[in-house]
């Protein structure tokens, strides 16, 4: 709380920042995260310890409103979840072990990894 | 299916850190399958709420979560969220994934300049801490 308040103006941002965050997620299906770590660590800067890092953050403010990102496009008929179990506990476990590793690793190796695989991602989906 | 389930591992691994697994889902299923953009992104939500569902359960017990940042980001993230899947009714599904991937290259540039100088700034305030402490032991 006492780092919330810390920043001027921070509930606006955080606002702007949530808003477009969904939008992005809502159209394209991924990319609030991307948004939402990136929001975080303009407004809070080297405020944020590694105990209350942007990473957990954004996983905090994402699961939400992917839930409901996912119920707009199950409920427009966009997909069919036919074929997916197949992906349920990998998914589980990954994530489970990603939580614990996530005190383990330093946050600029997490950062660089993120930002490599982003733009190796977006060069992918772009010349396919 | 055995590379099907190692791939989800791998990617579900990265989204529970946090650092944008979720997209790559996406960008797994438009590589290896003929699924439509937006089905694929559809698959890509489902499979990121199991992996940061798991990850988020891990997080809530052992960090300091600012509850109130995160819930003023969610409300408006709702609103956005409701913009964002009208938008993608209207839009064709190739501009979608040619959006999505400049979104990727940006935001990835963009990280990687911010880590590359959150490094340097840090190492500047540990010389600049270690000069102080240096002229603290000299004052002494």
């Amino acid at each position: 709380m006492k780092l919330y308040t810390s920043v001027k103006g921070a509930p606006i941002k955080l606002l702007l920042a949530g808003l477009f965050a969904g939008a992005v997620n809502g159209l394209l299906g991924a990319g609030g995260g991307i948004i939402t770590v990136f929001a975080l660590t303009k407004i809070y800067k080297e405020k944020m310890s590694e105990k209350n890092d942007v990473f957990a953050h954004a996983l905090c403010v994402m699961l939400p409103l992917s839930l409901l990102s996912c119920i707009l496009y199950l409920s427009k008929g966009n997909f069919s979840a036919e074929g997916f179990g197949v992906f349920v506990l990998p998914a589980v476990l990954g994530g489970a072990v990603g939580g614990l590793l996530l005190d383990k690793l330093k946050a600029v190796f997490l950062r660089r990894l993120f930002a490599s695989l982003v733009i190796i991602s977006g060069i992918l989906l772009i010349v396919r | 299916m055995a590379i099907n389930m190692i791939s989800a591992f791998l990617i579900s691994l990265l989204s529970g850190l946090g650092i944008g697994g979720g997209g790559l889902f996406t960008v797994y299923l438009a590589l290896v399958s003929d699924i439509p953009q937006l089905a694929a992104q559809g698959l890509n939500l489902l499979f990121f709420l199991f992996s940061s569902g798991a990850s988020v359960t891990v997080q809530i017990f052992r960090r300091k979560i600012m509850f109130t940042a995160v819930g003023i980001m969610i409300a408006s993230g709702i609103v956005g969220v409701f913009i964002g899947t009208m938008l993608s009714g209207w839009i064709n599904g190739e501009y979608l994934r040619r959006i999505f991937g400049v979104m990727l290259i940006s935001g990835g540039i963009i990280s990687l300049r911010q880590s590359l100088s959150k490094k340097s700034s840090t190492s500047d305030a540990q010389t600049r801490e270690k000069n102080t402490l240096n002229d603290q032991k000299r004052a002494k």
